[in-house]
């Protein structure tokens, strides 16, 4: 099959070729109904770092023919993220134009993470940070961070020069973990404006009583930094997913529906307008501030 | 007798990293080289060539020949012009042919491959990219093999850079090696005549050339006013001739599967319908195709001259009706915009009308391909010109019938002659000789170009030249 043009022949029935994936996200956003996204197995790098889960496709899916086939009419795909499909590109070798045609149910083993969990005693005490622990091993900076000072003064922690070191560790685990670079620094720049980093007090977000009562069941060690970023990496996979794929979906950092804007309205839950818009102003400040810091 | 040449092979040195590399232990084969082959190719973003060795010192068995080991070229002027015109490390990639000479020496041909192109051999993307296509394709030509990639093909005559039409797009490198994904991008890229982009890789320098043919095409000939001649009196009296006139001989012309028309109606480069369904909405776009708005288009944007083109007979009719109105092709495609999000994907466009360059672009190819000939002449001149694939070269081809020449232009053949972009390219050296084999091509016939060589695009392009490469005061007397 020759790559070296665009129109690989007459008739586009002639080139197919099909693939495997799994759906990341189910829920598209309006304009994408009845898509899915998906990571195709085999040809999607599994990296988040060099395949972002935001530049994968939104595949049409196929629907049966006992439905309309028309706009508005008829019943829309009901995928779940993680499921397995089953489709083909309609331009074969070129791999851009994905359909999904059907979901192959599946007895879904333990993962490789879950199978390293296997003797670890997560029962017990049924703390999910449990399940983070692998995570942490994988994605964590690999440098030293003022993970246990648990003061709630941010000014004091500047002093030492703990508050850069959190704020840099910060900032390279939510790119190990698949966010870009602009998405991370308004996350970091969310819990620095809460907090200054610290981690005394209701934590970094400052979370209120039934978000700080999850941060208590997520570990025992809940005070410390880097159990508390973890928090928020899960906190978005858990309770805030809705945040979570808004934040996916945006690449700028401080235009509007830009990162900023996604981690002060979703993620930090600021109601209040007129708060709401200081705090966005305050966060796309701090964020542009760490963008020039880090060249 | 082969014309001796001004330049030779100064260097030749073999080593493998397992030796420790050419700063620890390498053999000197100069002495060895029974012929060198250089391939350059408008096609191919690197160098790749042949090595024959006579080996009666058992190297073969000495270094323990593996493809891994690395060999270093230099070639140099001879006599008072000492410095290196080419330096290149290649990777020796297999042994081609192995011949046993006598019982004490072997001649091997040994295959050569410049080094990023092995390295993108080992390597697939599968990862995505978001920019213009050249944006991309720097991108990827940085960060898998770190080369950088010279533009002056795209600037046009104020200088500015001409770059591909398709706005920015998101792309997921289907497994591709990196040098494979790049031609995959670049295939998608055209000027707004529906010209296509090509990457290269020359001799002459370490960087990947960029360019599209509208540039090529209106540049002036390397060797515009000393034209390559053949007649059969040239080749008899070549030996006769000074030194200066044999280097611009030609010494052989061929030419096989040209000008065939069918093919290229068969291939939908003569008159074509292009549709695309959109998935997204389930639209239909169809827009007729035809070589003669291509052409026109051509023409108006000063790429050649309509009136002298010789790759289309408007005149040819069949059942009296011409060709280019018949649909030899009904070409469907299908896009889902959309599945990128606010991005093209590669097979998107916002302005449906230019889903047609994708078309176009393959057409301009093929009527390329229609004139194309086999052309080889001394070498000289390719060094101290700097002349390589993408450049246009000038050839005065007699005509074969000169008996009763109505006019000085008669005995001139007029479809070989002119100017022609070289497409291939090889560097053949054997002792002192060196020589150029090229395949070259055209649109138009000779007598086009002088008003294309006027315009102001012509000569700006070569000042843009000139400062980029660095060319000697003889290259500008040559020019």
């Amino acid at each position: 099959m020759s790559y070296d043009n665009p129109i690989q022949s007459e008739f586009y029935g002639d080139n197919v070729r099909w693939f495997i994936a799994t759906v990341i996200d189910a829920s598209p956003p309006f304009g994408f109904e009845g898509r899915v996204k998906i990571r195709v197995h085999g040809l999607h790098s599994p990296e988040t770092y060099l395949l972002p889960q935001q530049d994968l496709p939104w595949a049409q899916c196929v629907l049966p023919t006992t439905e309309g086939g028309m706009s508005g009419i008829g019943k829309v795909p009901k995928l779940q993220a993680n499921a397995l499909v089953f489709g083909f590109f309609m331009d074969g070798m070129q791999s851009q134009t994905p359909v999904v045609v059907g979901s192959l149910p599946h007895i879904e083993i333990p993962t490789f993470l879950q199978d390293q969990q296997q003797n670890e005693d997560v029962g017990d005490d049924s703390k999910p940070s449990n399940v983070f622990q692998s995570f942490v091993g994988f994605f964590a900076p690999k440098f030293n961070v003022d993970d246990e000072n648990n003061i709630s003064d941010a000014r004091q922690l500047s002093f030492g020069g703990g508050q850069d070191s959190r704020v840099k560790y910060a900032v390279q685990f939510f790119i190990n973990i698949g966010y870009t670079e602009n998405q991370a620094l308004a996350l970091t720049s969310g819990l620095f404006i809460k907090s200054g980093m610290a981690t005394g007090g209701s934590g970094l977000c400052d979370w209120e009583t039934t978000r700080f009562r999850r941060l208590k069941m997520f570990s025992d060690l809940f005070h410390r930094f880097t159990v508390q970023i973890f928090f928020v990496a899960f906190e978005l996979r858990t309770f805030k997913t809705d945040a979570n794929i808004k934040l996916l979906a945006t690449e700028k950092l401080d235009a509007d529906d830009g990162a900023c804007q996604v981690v002060a309205k979703d993620y930090l839950d600021s109601k209040n307008t007129k708060e709401r818009e200081e705090l966005i102003g305050l966060i796309e400040d701090k964020a542009r501030e760490l963008k020039e810091d880090n060249g | 007798m082969p014309q001796s040449s001004q330049f030779s092979i100064t260097k030749c040195h073999i080593t493998a990293d397992r030796l420790g590399g050419f700063d620890k232990k390498f053999y000197d084969v100069k002495s060895q080289i029974v012929e060198l082959n250089i391939y350059e190719s408008l096609e191919n973003a690197f160098l790749s060539g042949t090595i024959s060795i006579i080996d009666d010192k058992g190297l073969y068995d000495i270094i323990n020949f593996d493809g891994t080991e690395r060999i270093k070229i230099e070639i140099a002027g001879m006599g008072e012009n000492i410095n290196p015109v080419f330096e290149r490390t290649f990777i020796m990639t297999g042994i081609d042919n192995m011949i046993k000479a006598k019982d004490n020496a072997s001649i091997f041909v040994f295959g050569l491959l410049d080094e990023h192109a092995y390295i993108s051999e080992v390597q697939r993307l599968r990862n995505s990219y978001r920019g213009t296509l050249s944006d991309i394709i720097a991108k990827i030509s940085a960060q898998s093999l770190d080369k950088d990639i010279d533009v002056s093909y795209t600037l046009d005559g104020n200088q500015q850079i001409i770059d591909s039409i398709q706005t920015e797009m998101r792309v997921i490198v289907p497994n591709l090696a990196p040098l494979e994904a790049m031609q995959w991008l670049l295939s998608r890229a055209t000027t707004k005549t529906g010209s296509p982009f090509y990457l290269w890789s020359t001799v002459h320098d370490d960087n990947l050339r960029l360019g599209n043919l509208d540039v090529m095409l209106k540049q002036q000939a390397f060797n515009h006013k000393l034209p390559y001649n053949y007649n059969s009196a040239n080749i008899s009296t070549a030996e006769k001739q000074n030194e200066f006139a044999q280097g611009f001989t030609v010494k052989a012309i061929d030419e096989r599967g040209s000008g065939d028309t069918l093919t290229l109606a068969q291939s939908g480069s003569i008159s074509a319908d292009y549709c695309v369904t959109n998935l997204n909405t389930g639209q239909i776009f169809m827009k007729k195709y035809d070589i003669d708005t291509l052409l026109t288009n051509l023409n108006n944007e000063g790429t050649i001259d309509k009136r002298f083109q010789n790759v289309f007979d408007d005149k040819f009719k069949l059942k009296d009706k011409p060709i280019n109105e018949y649909r030899s092709a009904i070409i469907h495609n299908v896009v889902s915009s959309g599945t990128y999000g606010e991005f093209k994907s590669y097979h998107d466009e916002y302005d449906k009308p230019l889903h047609l360059k994708k078309l176009e672009s393959s057409a301009i190819k093929n009527l390329l391909f229609k004139n194309m000939r086999t052309v080889v002449v001394p070498g000289t001149a390719f060094f101290v010109g700097k002349a390589a694939v993408g450049d246009i070269v000038n050839l005065n081809i007699r005509n074969d019938n000169t008996e009763n020449p109505t006019n000085e232009d008669n005995t001139i053949d007029q479809n070989k002659s002119g100017h022609h972009l070289i497409h291939d390219l090889r560097h053949t050296f054997r002792e002192t000789s060196h020589e150029v084999t090229m395949t070259v091509c055209k649109l138009e016939r000779k007598g086009t170009k002088e008003s294309n060589l006027s315009g102001r695009g012509a000569k700006q392009r070569l000042q843009i030249k000139k400062n980029s490469r660095d060319l000697t005061l003889r290259n500008k007397r040559l020019i």
